[in-house]
């Protein structure tokens, strides 16, 4: 069975002699939440204007409910944008701004008056009617840039950061909002961000993207807790890379050299001498149990509203951050720790 | 406009702070207002209240107050003569912007270098004097002229063709002189079009075709109107364009104004012409203004003038 929307194959794109992405595949599924998330840079915007059509891939293929749509302009592709600068047409007020991709198609005057006040309602801007862009508060545009791009319904909507410009408790209002009227709808929504909190939040999926290629693709919680590389692990949460030796292997296990000391990792097909990286979150780091035993010192201390960030410096130099509820708090600068982890915790991610 | 005192307002140990003189700086503005005073209200209330003197021939006027020189306008020889001026303008500021507003709108599409190019050769023509301009068109198209001399070489036609002196060569004259002046208005205003706003309509539906028309074009309306603005109240006011490539066979306000006041001798006359052409192109230009602002309200400064 064959569920997906979108697919995007080997697709790259150059500007200027720099390419920009890289032999990029992404498969989008009907209906899903799938959101990009990356530095930026990383070609995610890219990626959504090549689906849009505002953009031609170099090589590769474009296909969008099975056809090849590399070479239809943007106009014949039932897919719309919400644009990062919301691009709401100045010289039209927002019913003209939701109206104009129905007048396009030719929709008789009075149904369109009919599904603009629709789907004002259902952005929650009933009576705005007339207003004027300029008017209008950043969180109101961005309503009207929503419900502009939802109103001849299309396939795929895509967002480019929509959330951008908005202070924080809007931003978060607006998450919830999205997501209520992406569920309403069934929509399949590519979104863009580079904010890992709000990609966590919101979507079905995430796909992770650095460098013009995606790194790796999968739901939320799989992305937080199973990251594959390095970077995944350091862009989503924040995690500490661990560099490991392994000194020997014994029956599947490897015993692991890191900083003077040795743990065990469970994991077939290993050699000794290879060498290791680990994702460790930050609020997996214990300090002080009774079986702790790497070695560092406290060079950092601050207080994150809800919890508390501890920097460490282990014996071979290598910055650990701890981030914990209610952590021992007494600790201060200069204090020597003793840290540790559970084995569950500790990720082998793969490191470029 | 008096000064509010508000709390901020008051002194440190809370006294109200003694008013402030006018600025010292005031006195710097004085050649300013001087100046226009001189060159600009002066000669304009001196033209008006010259329009009601009374001739006395010969260039030479009494003060004693008449409303004879306005009457007169009603003649059909001098009402024949404002029409052809207006509609000289209307046609000239037509082809002006057929051909300025796509020209302007090109070199707004073009890279930063062609820009700069481009606007360095629309510029160019500015730096020599249009009078001069305007006899190098004669030796171009006169009968013995360059263009006809190749015309001839090419054999292209057995005799020369006249050019010079008619309405068409008048009109083209216009639109030559005064054709910088739109392109760079709608160059100026097509250029600070966000284009991402022509990619949402792109892809919300619009063909190339239907984005131009519901997005740039709305959007460039004020610097189209200025451009109009630009080319219409010049053209009425160009007398020696006329005199120059018309041969005196054209005869426009203008060249009607400059000769009631040499050859004719009658000032007072004159003047009255001056006042009505300045109050019909004031009001064309309130009126554009008027419309221009409408269009153009939701974008900033976009106005030449």
């Amino acid at each position: 069975m064959n569920d997906d929307i979108l697919v995007l194959s080997d697709v790259c794109k150059s500007y200027d002699g720099v390419s920009v992405l890289k032999h990029l595949f992404l498969k989008v599924k009907e209906g899903e939440f799938l959101t990009l998330l990356g530095a930026s840079g990383c070609g995610k915007t890219t990626t959504l204007r090549i689906i849009a059509g505002l953009d031609s891939p170099d090589s590769g293929n474009v296909v969008l409910e099975g056809n090849d749509v590399c070479d239809l302009e943007p106009n014949q592709r039932d897919v719309n944008t919400v644009f990062q600068s919301y691009a709401l047409f100045p010289h039209m007020d927002v019913e003209k701004n939701i109206g104009y991709p129905l007048k396009l198609k030719r929709v008789p005057r009075l149904e369109i008056a009919e599904r603009v006040n629709e789907i004002l309602k259902l952005v929650q801007l009933e009576g705005f009617n007339h207003r004027r862009v300029p008017n209008l508060s950043g969180g109101q545009k961005q309503r009207v840039a929503l419900a502009r791009a939802l109103v001849s319904k299309p396939r795929i909507l895509l967002l480019d950061e929509p959330l951008g410009a908005l202070d924080l408790k809007l931003r978060r209002m607006m998450q919830i909002e999205l997501k209520r009227l992406q569920k309403l709808l069934g929509l399949t929504f590519i979104y863009i961000t580079h904010d890992q909190e709000e990609a966590l939040n919101m979507s079905d999926r995430i796909a992770v993207m650095n460098n013009g290629v995606i790194e790796q693709i999968d739901a939320s919680d799989v992305i937080y807790n199973k990251p594959r590389t390095s970077y995944v692990a350091s862009f989503v949460g924040n995690a500490n890379i661990i560099k490991g030796l392994v000194a020997s292997v014994e029956n599947d296990a490897a015993v692991v050299k890191f900083c003077e000391q040795t743990f065990l990792f469970s994991k077939p097909g290993l050699k000794a001498g290879e060498e290791l990286h680990f994702a460790l979150r930050t609020e997996h780091v214990i300090l002080n149990a009774p079986d702790s035993k790497f070695h560092a010192t406290v060079v950092e201390k601050s207080f994150r509203g809800s919890m508390l960030r501890i920097v460490l410096k282990t014996q071979c130099n290598q910055e650990i951050v701890s981030t914990n509820f209610g952590v021992d708090s007494k600790l201060k600068e200069g204090d020597k720790v003793l840290f540790s982890w559970k084995d569950e915790n500790i990720v082998l991610v793969d490191h470029e | 406009m008096g000064r509010h005192m508000i709390a901020g307002d008051l002194n440190d140990d809370g006294t109200v702070p003694k008013r402030r003189k006018t600025s010292p700086y005031i006195a710097a503005l004085i050649p300013l207002y001087l100046v226009m005073i001189l060159l600009v209200i002066g000669p304009l209330v001196y033209t008006v209240m010259l329009s009601f003197a009374t001739n006395v021939g010969n260039g030479g006027f009494s003060w004693k107050l008449t409303v004879e020189n306005y009457r007169r306008m009603i003649d059909p020889v001098y009402r024949v003569t404002f029409l052809k001026s207006i509609q000289l303008a209307f046609l000239s500021t037509l082809l002006i912007s057929l051909i300025g507003y796509p020209f302007g709108y090109w070199m707004s599409r073009l890279s930063k270098k062609w820009k700069k190019i481009m606007i360095l050769l629309v510029v160019i023509p500015f730096g020599v004097n249009s009078l001069i301009r305007y006899y190098g068109i004669i030796i171009l198209l006169q009968s013995k002229g360059v263009l006809n001399w190749l015309l001839l070489k090419l054999h292209l036609i057995e005799e020369p063709i006249k050019f010079l002196y008619n309405y068409s060569t008048v009109l083209a004259g216009m639109v030559y002189g005064l054709l910088p002046f739109m392109i760079l208005s709608v160059y100026s205003s097509a250029e600070k079009i966000d284009w991402t706003l022509v990619e949402a309509s792109r892809d919300l539906g619009a063909t190339k075709t239907e984005a131009f028309f519901s997005i740039i074009f709305p959007l460039t309306i004020p610097g189209l109107f200025s451009g109009v603005i630009l080319s219409f109240v010049p053209s009425m006011g160009l007398f020696f364009v006329s005199e120059i490539l018309g041969g005196n066979k054209i005869v426009l306000v203008g060249s009607l104004i400059q000769d009631q006041m040499t050859r004719g001798g009658n000032w007072p006359f004159a003047a009255a012409i001056a006042v009505l052409l300045t109050i019909v192109t004031s009001v064309l230009l309130i009126a554009s203004a008027r419309i221009s602002q409408l269009q153009g309200e939701t974008r900033k400064g976009n106005n030449l003038i």
